[in-house]
């Protein structure tokens, strides 16, 4: 009796859950759809041309959605104090959606979905490799080993991404999966084994058909050179003070932006030198391209701080007060930090980034 | 929201969604997240809804989305060794001959056959921890039925008291090139004058003299040669000298490419 009448709570429990999920079919298909618009116009735009299309797509994502939060509901978390849960809710809804979308994009073998992906997850699988792997960490032969897992993670997902089942978990925990066991192989391969030894035919299977791919043709690869330097002007010219720009260009160099942070006591002028060393090598131009471009960043180290804040910015030269008779390349960078420098070089990115884009999109 | 979206609402909605967003897993600790204030799920609720409706916003938000995303992307990339080899010998072909410079242009489209017929060029530097080592060393090639393949000579020695007993040891600074069973081309390199030279048999499917790219791995520029036409036993010969130690990526420009 107590286990019939349990069967028949699941059942109405389940019945409430579904009626609950449904009233969230609005929110999902606003986002669904601006997501599809925005992210794969290129291989979805005879559904986004399509209103009837794009909504019979929508809503078989949505109906699905629904079903896999069913059987997912354990690992929704609602962290204390961080947003109520039916914000929580919702958000861990979309994001099962937005797996359900990928999925099938990827499936179909549909370029954007296995680029999106990418981007969403390159960084953090990264990190994860990076955590777990065995290494002298710091070296620049243990952050390519980090890199080539991490795109070999991506690439056997796409083999295997048929086989991945969104009713246990999500995508991310899948590609943790597969770098886990690509970690795991790594760290017991013999040394003495020569690479050829643990080659796998699926190696050599179908050519990879997203964009993240080593093999470029010349003319990609000129359009890359032709937009960095496009960027480097115009983060050189719009991107702020030099020492945020030298900052954001030094990210560009390393994985860890604790590295930045260790130069701190460096003064300007020769943080440029550093910059310019390491920036030619995550190029796709030599020094010698590269120094004129940096020619405007280098002539500002010469000109005193007053100089180069300009008298409105009163926060910056209050800030500054006893620095601004100084020459901008003798100072510190430590001078320019806040008390966490890695908020402020988070920050600086992002105001550099605001800045070029404003001035891009504006042209 | 009836009326269009602003430059302000587009780039915190893009930086709200898309650039700050708390990756699903984060490695790092909660006082190391960001603290810029993002958008209100209620707020891009909003957004999105009129950019279901409006063509205009979408259009540009799609715009600066793009840039920005381009702009992460590359802030995350560079480009691989051989990446850069590529854009170098790009930028050297420009002040070739307008005949030279074509067939290397086509020669570079399939990059993997570019690279099949390339050998390293060590050149009185540093290899595997030994010093001044001056040697060809052919290990990106990879062995295919078609095309060329490379083979070093062998010197043999016999121990003394076993005339049977044959050892054989490999000259790596001298490297033939074959099709099939025939020797098309001896590379071989000096490392007293600092030069390599490459001797290539005449063959029914060249019609004119091969190019060679020799390209500095470290630094430098690509130095692009059309090789000459020996009188007397019909074939070709070009010789590099005076080369910076270091090491080289020498191309052989293949015989299908023509």
């Amino acid at each position: 009796m107590a286990h019939e009448q349990l069967i028949d709570d699941v059942k109405n429990i389940h019945t409430d859950y579904m009626r609950l999920s449904g009233e969230q079919n609005p929110f999902l298909t606003t986002r669904l759809k601006t997501r599809i618009k925005l992210r794969f116009k290129n291989d979805l735009i005879d559904k986004i041309t399509n209103k009837k299309k794009l909504e019979k797509t929508v809503s078989k994502n949505i109906s699905r959605t629904r079903d896999v939060s069913w059987s997912r509901i354990k690992s929704l978390m609602c962290e204390e104090g961080q947003q109520d849960i039916m914000e929580a809710y919702r958000s861990w809804l979309f994001s099962i959606s937005l797996d359900i979308l990928l999925l099938n994009m990827i499936i179909k073998h549909k370029e954007s979905g296995m680029n999106e992906l990418y981007r969403l997850y390159n960084l953090p699988i990264k990190s994860y490799i990076a955590k777990n792997l065995f290494g002298k960490k710091g070296t620049e032969f243990f952050a390519s080993r980090c890199h080539d897992l991490m795109m070999e993670t991506f690439q056997r997902f796409e083999r295997y991404a048929g086989n991945f089942n969104p009713y246990k978990g999500s995508l991310f925990s899948y590609l943790i999966s597969v770098a886990d066991h690509l970690i795991k192989d790594e760290t017991t391969r013999p040394e003495t084994l020569t690479p050829d030894f643990n080659e796998h035919d699926e190696d050599e299977a179908a050519p990879v058909f997203w964009a993240v791919s080593s093999d470029l043709s010349p003319d990609q690869l000129q359009e890359k050179n032709a937009k960095e330097r496009f960027l480097l002007e115009q983060i050189i010219l719009e991107g702020g003070y030099p020492w945020q720009i030298l900052v954001v260009l030094l990210t560009k160099t390393t994985d860890d932006r604790t590295d930045i942070t260790r130069l701190s006591d460096l003064s300007i002028s020769n943080l440029f030198l550093e910059m310019k060393n390491a920036f030619s090598k995550s190029s796709f131009h030599e020094e010698d391209e590269l120094n004129p471009i940096f020619k405007p960043l280098e002539k500002s180290l010469c000109l005193p701080l007053k100089e180069i804040i300009p008298s409105k910015d009163h926060r910056s030269r209050t800030v500054m007060e006893g620095q601004l008779d100084k020459t901008l390349g003798e100072l510190p960078l430590k001078v320019f930090f806040g008390k966490d420098p890695l908020k402020t070089i988070r920050d600086w990115n992002h105001r550099v980034l605001k800045r070029v884009r404003k001035k891009v999109l504006e042209s | 929201m009836k009326r269009h979206l602003t430059d302000e609402e587009i780039h915190r909605y893009i930086d709200s969604e898309y650039i700050l967003k708390e990756p699903e897993y984060d490695f790092s600790k909660p006082d190391e997240r960001n603290e810029i204030s993002l958008m209100r799920i209620d707020e891009i609720l909003k957004i999105e809804e009129h950019l279901d409706e409006c063509e205009l916003c979408l259009e540009k938000v799609t715009k600066a989305l793009d840039f920005s995303l381009s702009f992460q992307q590359w802030l995350n990339e560079s480009p691989s060794v051989e990446q850069k080899m590529l854009l170098k010998v790009l930028k050297a072909i420009n002040i070739e001959e307008t005949d030279v410079k074509t067939r290397i242009t086509k020669w570079l489209t399939d990059w993997q056959s570019f690279m099949n017929n390339a050998v390293d060029v060590f050149l009185d530097t540093t290899y595997n921890g030994i010093s001044n080592i001056t040697k060809l060393l052919k290990e990106r090639v990879k062995e295919s039925n078609k095309g060329m393949h490379f083979r070093y000579p062998v010197e043999s020695f016999v121990m003394r008291g076993d005339p049977h007993l044959c050892f054989e040891k490999k000259v790596e600074n001298t490297l033939y090139g074959s099709i099939g069973q025939e020797d098309i081309l001896k590379i071989t390199a000096q490392s007293e004058k600092r030069r390599i030279t490459i001797k290539s048999k005449k063959s029914e499917k060249r019609s004119s003299s091969p190019i060679f790219i020799l390209i500095p791995v470290e630094g430098g520029v690509p130095i692009i040669k059309l090789s000459q036409e020996l009188k007397e036993d019909e074939g070709y010969e070009i010789s590099i000298e005076g080369l910076k130690p270091g090491q080289y990526l020498l191309a052989i420009e293949p015989e299908e490419i023509e």
